[in-house]
């Protein structure tokens, strides 16, 4: 593997931002995510290339060590900004190379719930893993939803709840789709969310974890 | 109605760094130095005048052995088998709601709608934390008082943990004055500001304060169980 790529990947799992961030302290004065996809546009690699052999690899490396518990939240917030660093270089790249993502993900907090930093977290993990994330925010309505999914063929969908009262919010949207488009795919997560409950309302995934979500899209991507 | 409250002051309250690094998930002394860094900035431009805001109603209390319900007043509480043995001997019982306020809610709304995640994150737990250290205060204040008397407490319990259905939020707050502490409630039982807690504690000369608690609650995800002081 190349070896600026492979910085670049260790950027993002560590959360290097840029050359100036004095985090991590071990490597101070290094270059970071910013300055390393720059260097890399400049010696031709394609920003689709960047994102897969680096960005995808970094945020993996840390959305598997966030599942086993080796990191918490914080840390992969900070991979976050080194992975939107080095995007602001590569997103405007993108339509120019013709470049395709993975697929595409819509995100929301279902109606009634304001909790969000958990969906969050899995935009951005699955942003960093080579999709094109629909951030739909905070209390979301299924007519919402189904607007958006219309303007995104294919795309699958993620719900997030964290109070059990909007559980049943959940369980309505994911009827509703269904009813809409019985074969679009719904993964939903949240702290009162199992898997049971996801056989129960008949939606396709439940993952405790963002890196659940990330193999879960991987999987229908594949 | 009698109603005890109280008031601390955001931009002086002597928030636990510890606390919150444990609620993030780090080991004592783990955290790493760009999150104190970020709580420290924080910390610094809390606005002067905001309060930071808990209290209690004590009612006096009839325990319904035979379905696990607690009475008090009209309300009739189901908190289920597993709590209502904490209440267990309890012949009154506070009802609490405690609120950080609006302006940590709103500081860590605008973080992450500018696209600052780790920094609405960090404020986000540190809300979390002040709200929890405030009640805990509180909780203290009523444990000291009511020890005067011969009387003990038992842990605060809250609608939406173990299996408490959150909707009794609703009676709860019934039992409380409108709005108090600056808490409303919306369609589906979320407390606004969203840094806010209730719950009700058993008051009595034989109810039991325990230590550690978690391991009684069949929650797995609870942030509070993931921590080192919760386990």
């Amino acid at each position: 593997m190349n070896e600026l790529l492979a910085q670049l990947a260790h950027c993002i799992e560590f959360g290097k931002v840029n050359k100036d961030a004095p985090y991590p302290p071990d490597m101070k004065g290094q270059d970071g995510a910013d300055e390393l996809t720059q260097q890399l546009l400049e010696a031709g690699h394609s920003a689709s290339d960047i994102l897969s052999q680096a960005l995808i690899i970094g945020m993996e490396k840390i959305g598997v060590k966030f599942r086993d518990g080796q990191v918490f939240v914080p840390q992969v917030l900070m991979s976050a900004k080194a992975m939107e660093a080095a995007m602001n270089h590569l997103k405007p790249l993108f339509a120019e190379e013709g470049s395709v993502r993975k697929g595409t993900f819509i995100i929301g907090t279902v109606e009634g719930d304001l909790h969000d930093i958990g969906k969050n977290l899995v935009a951005m993990m699955v942003e960093g893993n080579g999709y094109e994330v629909i951030d739909m925010g905070v209390d979301v309505s299924a007519d919402a939803f189904i607007a958006e999914m219309q303007k995104h063929p294919g795309a699958a969908v993620g719900l997030s709840a964290l109070l059990t009262t909007t559980m049943e919010n959940m369980k309505n949207i994911v009827a509703k789709i269904k009813q809409v488009e019985p074969d679009r795919q719904i993964c939903i997560g949240g702290a009162p969310v199992n898997q049971e409950f996801c056989d129960q309302i008949g939606a396709d995934s439940y993952n405790p974890d963002p890196q659940g979500v990330v193999e879960y899209l991987n999987r229908l991507a594949s | 109605m009698t109603v005890i409250q109280y008031q601390f002051s955001l931009a002086d309250f002597d928030l636990d760094i510890a606390e919150i690094a444990s609620l993030m998930g780090y080991p004592r002394g783990h955290m790493p130095a760009e999150i104190l860094d970020l709580i420290e900035q924080e910390q610094r431009v809390f606005p002067a005048g905001q309060q930071v805001s808990g209290g209690y109603r004590l009612i006096p209390c009839q325990l319904a052995e035979d379905d696990h319900t607690i009475r008090l007043e009209q309300a009739v509480f189901a908190p289920g088998r597993r709590n209502f043995k904490r209440y267990k001997h309890a012949e009154a019982i506070a009802v609490f709601a405690c609120s950080a306020g609006s302006y940590i809610a709103e500081r860590s709304k605008q973080l992450m709608a500018e696209g600052q995640l780790l920094e609405g994150y960090v404020v986000d737990v540190m809300g979390s934390c002040l709200v929890e250290q405030a009640m805990n205060d509180i909780q203290q204040r009523l444990k000291d008082e009511l020890a005067e008397q011969g009387l003990q407490i038992t842990n605060r319990y809250s609608p939406g943990y173990c299996s408490w259905n959150i909707a009794e939020q609703r009676a709860l707050f019934d039992l409380l004055p409108d709005k108090f502490c600056g808490i409303e409630l919306s369609e589906s039982c979320l407390m606004m500001p969203i840094k806010s807690i209730s719950g009700l504690i058993g008051v009595g000369p034989r109810v039991r304060f325990r230590e550690h608690s978690c391991e009684q609650c069949n929650s797995t995800t609870c942030i509070y169980r993931q921590t080192k002081s919760h386990t």
